[in-house]
């Protein structure tokens, strides 16, 4: 296993009956690294999402994460083992404060709590005393201190998102997959999350790996994109590589220049 | 021969658990609701075929024939009345249900007592075919159910709201993508299913005492069947109907009835674990 | 004590322990008049408590997320199970009552882990099944049950030589046990668990991505629940003196609901208010049992549609509060 895998899929396949929503997908992502994964509607990146934090089983392949097997496991157990996830929609707890809901995100880790001992966590435990401490921390990785008491429901839909961030970074992961964090966002919020991004990457040591549609940002923060069509990995490689890649060009990001021969 | 008998008989008695499942099925898929009222509306039938036939002395078929329309009707006003804030709601729509099934069931005592009524037979007499007898009383029920049901298959396969409230109920699609508007939609599918349990309760009145307690059966019954055939499926409702009406008649002839019971429950918790989506149904659990 | 914990007494996102204190008060209070009544009054209160006690479980079930419709059966389990084992090996009432508990968790953690899987209506319709299968069960094995004629003479509770076989002294053995269940549904909904809990009601797939198991939760919570409702199936065999299957078959698991529903989910007073009002109303009602029923489905839609907290959820929605906490 070489060090800069920190993440490696191998052969993933999720077969829906007759249809494969993802055949045969494999990459690895190395620590510290941000990766995108992008396509066409449809082309299976959430699924891969789901398969690779174990919300939906894989029909086939394996997900190895810093050395361990995950593949299949519950996705709570995912997260205890350093890999957290965001949602695209109903990302946070609506109807209460932003605070607890980052206390929601905490809960795994309170190291007197039945809660922990249930998920069978033994690192990053928090004692009681720290809770309050651990909750102004990820509302400063985050810079929401201000919207402390505010009802999440009620956020600006930019403010949900970095909650639902926040809400990730509670388990203290070491990874973050990442579900389509730009959707919805306009150019000024787009810019905070770019920069939230990349801060997570250089001052806190996260690996990313985000879906995503939205190219700019893509192209600004990844070092290395992987491009899904109908379910299968058509090309690899960094920003540059890929923006000029043919079969990308053709299947997703717009008609080759050149008329047909 | 007894399992000829059986056969028979378990047909007899599928029809009218096809029936019951049919109409929950088509409420649970059309507004994901768990209709506790399901088997009151049986009850109501009853009784209303028991008050057009006895009491205004209505031919037996006229009967069934309005209380068809009206339970369609009732259902309809019902459901736009006091079902609508929890549509897509599951859980406390079903629990709403709970309550409609209580006004209801109780409303029949207040009205007509708790003593069981009994309907003058409809027809007399027994039909040989073989070494089968068929008391006549059951021929007719099954001659009339065949016939709503295919009037049924018509409707839902060559009607535009038929085609429609089919689609919702097989792929869980949103009323207004058939170009139905929902205000329709939803009292029209509520309507039908309870209609169906309706025109069950009426069919059967003759045949079996009409009480106000004889709702909660046929709910149990719907309920298995729909869990066996799948929530959702109309096909499955009518195979696993039937199949259900057959296996308790077979049951009969080697089991005491609550062993048979017994198994049957035991087979739907385990089809519910293994395959919650029934034999033939769809959708996410 | 938790930093967080004292902040959410003082945000109150929770219940802070002076209501607490005020609610069992109000409650002592309120059970100092039926002692002072007859008989018939103090039978209703005992009644209306061990209800309090079996609804305070299926509301730490619905807690998590989940709504059990075979409740009944956990009644049933205690009350058999306790009762079955004195019989049978000759041991004291206390004893018995112990193992049912284990019993009835044991059940539960088996029957938990396999339909927990299930979510919605789909898990409403299992437990539904396994309430009714639970009641043809009891009828059908007469030979350990007695069959659908149950079994009689069932003495009296007992604990370390003191017999509860007097009316009164059978109500304050009832009223610990309901401060018991009150004050444990507390600890739980103020601890962290409680918090867990209701993460997982609100929004499973995010409690998961952060390390809430909303299985091992659920199944905790169902096995914590139907311990309460076996509780109050052991003391209420050895009140009555009788148990058989019709005691518990599906209008009773309804019945249980019901109360929860209209007393008010997600409030620790929920329960008892619902027990209080369900219970005491067939008197108020005499004699007019279909209208009293009439009434209960009423009021059953009008408060799913109006008031979905419960009637328990109306202080807070006069203090302008509209969500429940």
């Amino acid at each position: 296993m070489m060090a800069a895998e920190f993440l490696s899929v191998s052969n993933l396949t999720k077969q829906y009956g007759g249809l494969a929503a993802v055949k045969n997908l494999g990459f690895s992502v190395g620590k510290g690294e941000i990766v995108g994964l992008i396509g066409p509607n449809g082309a299976g990146k959430t699924t891969a999402f789901n398969l690779i934090g174990g919300a939906v089983r894989c029909t086939a392949g394996k997900v190895v994460f810093q050395g361990t097997d995950i593949t299949n496991r519950a996705p709570s157990r995912v997260t205890v083992a350093g890999l957290a996830r965001t949602f695209q929609s109903t990302s946070t707890y609506g109807d209460i404060s932003v605070e607890r809901n980052l206390y929601r995100g905490l809960l795994s880790r309170i190291q007197s709590s039945v809660v922990r001992r249930l998920v069978g966590r033994r690192e990053g435990m928090v004692p009681n005393e720290q809770i309050q401490v651990e909750i102004d921390r990820l509302l400063d990785m985050v810079d929401m201190r201000r919207w402390r008491d505010v009802e999440a429901g009620s956020l600006a839909y930019g403010l949900q998102k970095r909650l639902g961030i926040a809400i990730a970074l509670a388990s203290r992961p070491s990874m973050l997959l990442l579900d389509e964090p730009a959707a919805g966002l306009n150019h000024e919020e787009c810019r905070e999350l770019t920069a939230l991004l990349r801060s997570l990457q250089t001052d806190h040591g996260l690996t990313l790996l985000l879906v995503e549609h939205h190219m700019a940002i893509v192209m600004e923060l990844c070092d290395r994109i992987i491009v899904l069509v109908q379910g299968e990995k058509i090309a690899e490689g960094t920003p540059a590589e890929v923006r000029e890649n043919p079969a990308v060009i053709e299947a997703y990001l717009g008609a080759p220049e050149y008329a047909h021969a | 021969m007894l399992i000829a008998q059986a056969t028979v008989n378990g047909l007899v008695v599928g029809l009218l658990y096809l029936f019951m499942a049919v109409g929950f099925t088509l409420v649970f898929g059309v507004m994901r609701m768990v209709n506790f009222a399901h088997g009151e509306f049986y009850m109501l039938g009853a009784f209303s075929a028991y008050v057009l036939t006895t009491g205004l002395h209505l031919p037996f078929l006229v009967s069934v024939v309005l209380t068809l329309v009206a339970a369609i009707v009732v259902g309809g006003l019902l459901e736009y009345l006091i079902l609508k804030p929890l549509r897509k709601d599951e859980l406390n729509g079903m629990i709403v249900t709970i309550g409609l099934a209580m006004v209801l069931q109780n409303g029949a005592l207040l009205v007509f007592g708790p003593d069981p009524l009994s309907m003058p037979a409809v027809i007399t007499g027994t039909t040989r075919i073989g070494s089968i007898v068929i008391p006549n009383s059951r021929v007719y029920v099954v001659v009339f159910a065949v016939i709503i049901l295919a009037l049924l298959y018509v409707f839902l396969r060559y009607s535009r709201s038929g085609r429609a409230l089919r689609a919702v109920v097989e792929s869980f699609q949103i009323a207004s993508i058939q170009g139905i508007p929902a205000r329709v939609f939803y009292p029209l599918g509520f309507g039908l299913g309870v209609g169906l349990a309706a025109v069950a309760g009426a069919l059967m009145a003759p045949l079996f005492v009409v009480s106000a307690f004889n709702g909660t059966t046929p709910l149990l019954k719907a309920f298995i069947v729909v869990i066996l055939g799948g929530l959702g499926s109309i096909p499955g409702a009518v195979v696993a109907g039937l199949a259900l009406g057959l296996i308790e008649s077979y049951a009969g002839l080697f089991f005491k009835s609550s062993t048979a019971d017994m198994i049957i429950f035991l087979v739907v918790i385990v089809m519910l674990v293994l395959m919650p989506r029934g034999l033939l149904g769809k959708g996410d659990v | 004590m938790s930093e967080m914990v004292k902040k959410m007494d003082r945000r109150a996102w929770g219940l802070k322990p002076s209501g607490l204190y005020a609610g069992l008060l109000l409650l002592l209070c309120l059970a100092a008049w039926p002692a002072l009544m007859g008989p018939y009054v103090l039978h209703v209160a005992i009644l209306v408590c061990l209800n309090i006690l079996i609804v305070n479980g299926l509301s730490i079930i619905e807690r998590a997320g989940q709504l059990s419709f075979g409740h009944s059966a956990f009644v049933a389990f205690g009350a058999y199970g306790s009762v079955l084992m004195s019989m049978h090996f000759g041991l004291s009432p206390m004893a018995g009552g112990v193992l049912a508990l284990i019993l009835a968790a044991i059940i539960a953690l088996v029957l938990g882990g396999v339909i927990l899987r299930l979510k919605g209506v789909y898990f409403v319709l299992v437990t539904f099944a396994f309430a009714e299968l639970t009641r043809l069960a009891l009828m059908d094995w007469a030979d350990l049950t007695g069959g659908a004629n149950g079994i009689a003479a069932i003495p009296a509770f007992e604990l370390f030589g003191y017999a509860f076989d007097t009316r009164p002294r059978f109500y304050g053995l009832v009223l610990v046990a309901v401060a018991f269940s009150i004050i444990l549904t507390y600890r739980i909904f103020r601890n962290p668990l409680g918090e867990a809990f209701r993460a997982v009601a609100e929004n499973g797939a995010l409690a998961e991505s952060t390390g809430l198991s909303v299985y091992r939760l659920q199944l905790l919570a169902f096995i914590i629940g139907c311990m309460l409702a076996a509780l109050g199936g052991v003391l209420m065999a050895r009140y009555i003196g009788f148990v058989s299957p019709e005691s518990f078959n599906l209008n009773v698991s309804v019945g249980l609901v019901t109360m929860l529903v209209i007393g008010g989910r997600g409030s620790l007073w929920g329960p008892a208010v619902g027990a209080i009002v369900l219970t005491t109303l067939p008197e108020v009602f005499r004699g007019a049992l279909q209208t009293q029923h009439i009434f209960y489905g009423i009021a059953l839609i009008l408060i799913l549609r109006f008031l979905p907290g419960g009637l328990a959820g109306v202080p807070g929605l006069l203090r302008g509060r509209q969500k429940v906490s």
